[in-house]
């Protein structure tokens, strides 16, 4: 039998009423389930509702319709000890900006309420070294600012990670230990639910994938059931030396015959990646 | 309550605040540099004080300040003192939550075991020892004013004292009442218009009070109306009337802010 997800959303409904636009749905029945041990990718273009989700997620705003369970029960308003059992990363942020790194990893640990037995590990992992911690956060890099992030949301060990962008502004070498961490933290037993527009990280760790768009979830799937639908780049050296790129849908014959019998120099085949995922909804919202 | 967020406000807010309580300061330091003048001129300015204290019902008039501890109370009532209490409260309440709404600061310390009623809480602490400082600056004030010109054995420090905690009441419902913009505030620009016309509000209804001689109970529905130096000055008595209107309306706007941030649909 399966065990409880750690989060269960179901049908999330949040709708904005703004001056002079009127009503804008914002999330439109979205069910999402994250379980132990699962890194859950949940993607979307630029204003799809990602965000909006996340904040629903830890009752930073109220839906209209829906529920969410969290560690099994229903999400408690009045009680924030559940939160201690999250870590929850955010975009930039210049609250904190006047504050060291130290000083702001201790806040955050006051406010977890949880001791922070992970700090060590995970600042030596994105390499923020002890100068730059003393240093104040508005004199910090923005990659340094998003490890020291990073960190606070990482240190007190929690159940369940919501991760909104984390990689943005890491270099190529934090950000791949960054995803060491996240599979590590996965091998524990810690749901994760992952919002990123960067594709590759996301095919490298995530279990499953949720696509939304305009506020509706458009695909929910396992990422290896993905890979086998998602269709094939397909680059073809042609007779007169012209290199042609074509995407292919996955286990089509016909279309395998046809490549053939253009009696090509060379092929080279390869997943064409979850970045089609998201040309097809923008060739579903032009048309 | 959080004692780490009260730090953290009271680390933000340390600028504001400090000026907050530089200008009670600076205004006993000028009064009491003024000071020496006056012994020679009250003999002039003594009527034109009178005919002044005739037309406006004013208590700033209602004491001798041709004495040592009348003269010595202006940084009590000075308008620079008055709106140091404004200013001090909006510095510590508007920045969060209001500020921080849709900036992230303030998801991200909700999505901590901190819960929106012990965010409230924990600015709620954090105004008490900005009202206690800031009530005691007037009487540092005073007494800095007092001890350039000598004249510091003269004052009456306990009843100075009485003042100061007045002072101090009148700083935590303007916090109070900050807090209460600051939770219901879509945003800080937002939150920081509110308060300002509450507290614009007030203080014309307050020089109304004064100016027309029939409106004098006007004051009464404004902080400004419970907060009574030269009263406590003349009488030596702590206004405990005045203290208790203060503090349980501080406390209904507190109460109010709580309900009303729990009650959010947004953080």
């Amino acid at each position: 039998m399966l065990e409880a997800p750690l989060l269960d959303a179901q049908q999330l409904c949040v709708a904005f009423r703004g001056a002079g636009v009127g009503t804008r749905v914002a999330l439109d029945a979205v069910s999402l389930q994250v379980r132990a041990g699962e890194i859950h990718a949940f993607l979307g273009p630029n204003g799809a509702g990602k965000t909006t989700t996340l904040r629903v997620l830890l009752d930073l705003l109220r839906p209209h319709s829906g529920s969410v369970h969290l560690f099994g029960a229903p999400l408690q308003r009045k009680s924030g000890t559940w939160r201690a059992r999250i870590g929850f990363l955010r975009g930039e942020c210049g609250a904190f900006h006047d504050l060291s790194g130290t000083a702001f990893l201790r806040l955050m640990a006051a406010m977890q309420q949880r001791a922070p037995v992970r700090r060590d590990e995970v600042l030596h992992a994105l390499r923020v070294n002890e100068r730059t911690l003393a240093l104040p956060l508005s004199a910090c890099s923005s990659g340094m600012r998003q490890a020291v992030f990073i960190t606070a949301a990482l240190q007190h060990d929690p159940e369940l990670l919501l991760l909104d962008e984390p990689t943005n502004a890491l270099d190529p070498l934090v950000r791949m230990a960054f995803l060491e961490l996240l599979c590590a933290a996965r091998e524990r037993g810690c749901g994760v639910l992952l919002c990123s527009h960067v594709m590759d990280e996301v095919e490298r760790v995530a279990d499953t994938v949720t696509l939304i768009h305009h506020g509706r979830v458009r695909l929910c799937a396992a990422m290896a059931e993905l890979r086998l639908r998602l269709p094939r780049r397909v680059r073809v050296l042609g007779e007169d030396g012209r290199e042609h790129t074509r995407l292919l849908p996955c286990a089509d014959a016909a279309a395998l015959r046809a490549l053939a019998a253009e009696e090509p120099r060379d092929v080279l085949i390869e997943d064409a990646g979850l970045d089609t995922l998201f040309q097809e909804l923008d060739g579903e919202a032009s048309s | 309550m959080s004692a780490a967020l009260t730090r953290f406000a009271l680390w933000r807010a340390r600028r504001g605040c400090a000026l907050a309580l530089l200008l009670p300061l600076l205004v006993g330091l000028v009064n009491g540099l003024a000071y020496p003048g006056w012994s020679r001129e009250r003999e002039v300015l003594r009527p034109v004080v009178q005919r002044l204290s005739g037309w406006l019902r004013s208590d700033v008039i209602n004491v001798d300040i041709f004495t040592p501890e009348g003269a010595f109370l202006i940084p009590f009532q000075h308008p620079l003192t008055l709106l140091a209490a404004a200013l001090a409260a909006a510095t510590l309440m508007l920045q969060l939550p209001a500020a921080e709404r849709g900036r992230g600061g303030l998801e991200i310390l909700l999505s901590t075991a901190l819960t929106r009623r012990r965010l409230v809480a924990s600015l709620a602490l954090a105004l008490v020892p900005v009202a206690l400082l800031l009530g005691h600056a007037p009487l540092f004030g005073s007494v800095l004013g007092a001890l350039c010109v000598g004249e510091a054995q003269h004052l009456p420090l306990g009843t100075y004292w009485l003042v100061a905690l007045n002072y101090a009441a009148l700083v935590c419902w303007f916090g109070c009442l900050a807090l209460r913009v600051s939770v219901a505030a879509r945003d800080g620009a937002r939150a920081m218009r509110i308060y300002a016309l509450c507290a614009g509000v007030a203080m014309l209804l307050d020089f109304i009070s004064h100016a027309v001689r029939h409106l004098e109970w006007v004051r009464l529905a404004t902080p400004y109306g419970w907060y009574e130096p030269s009263v406590i000055l003349r009488t030596g008595s702590a206004q405990p009337l005045s203290l208790t209107v203060l503090l349980v309306s501080s406390a209904l706007l507190l109460l109010d802010a709580l309900r009303h941030q729990d009650s959010r649909r947004s953080a």
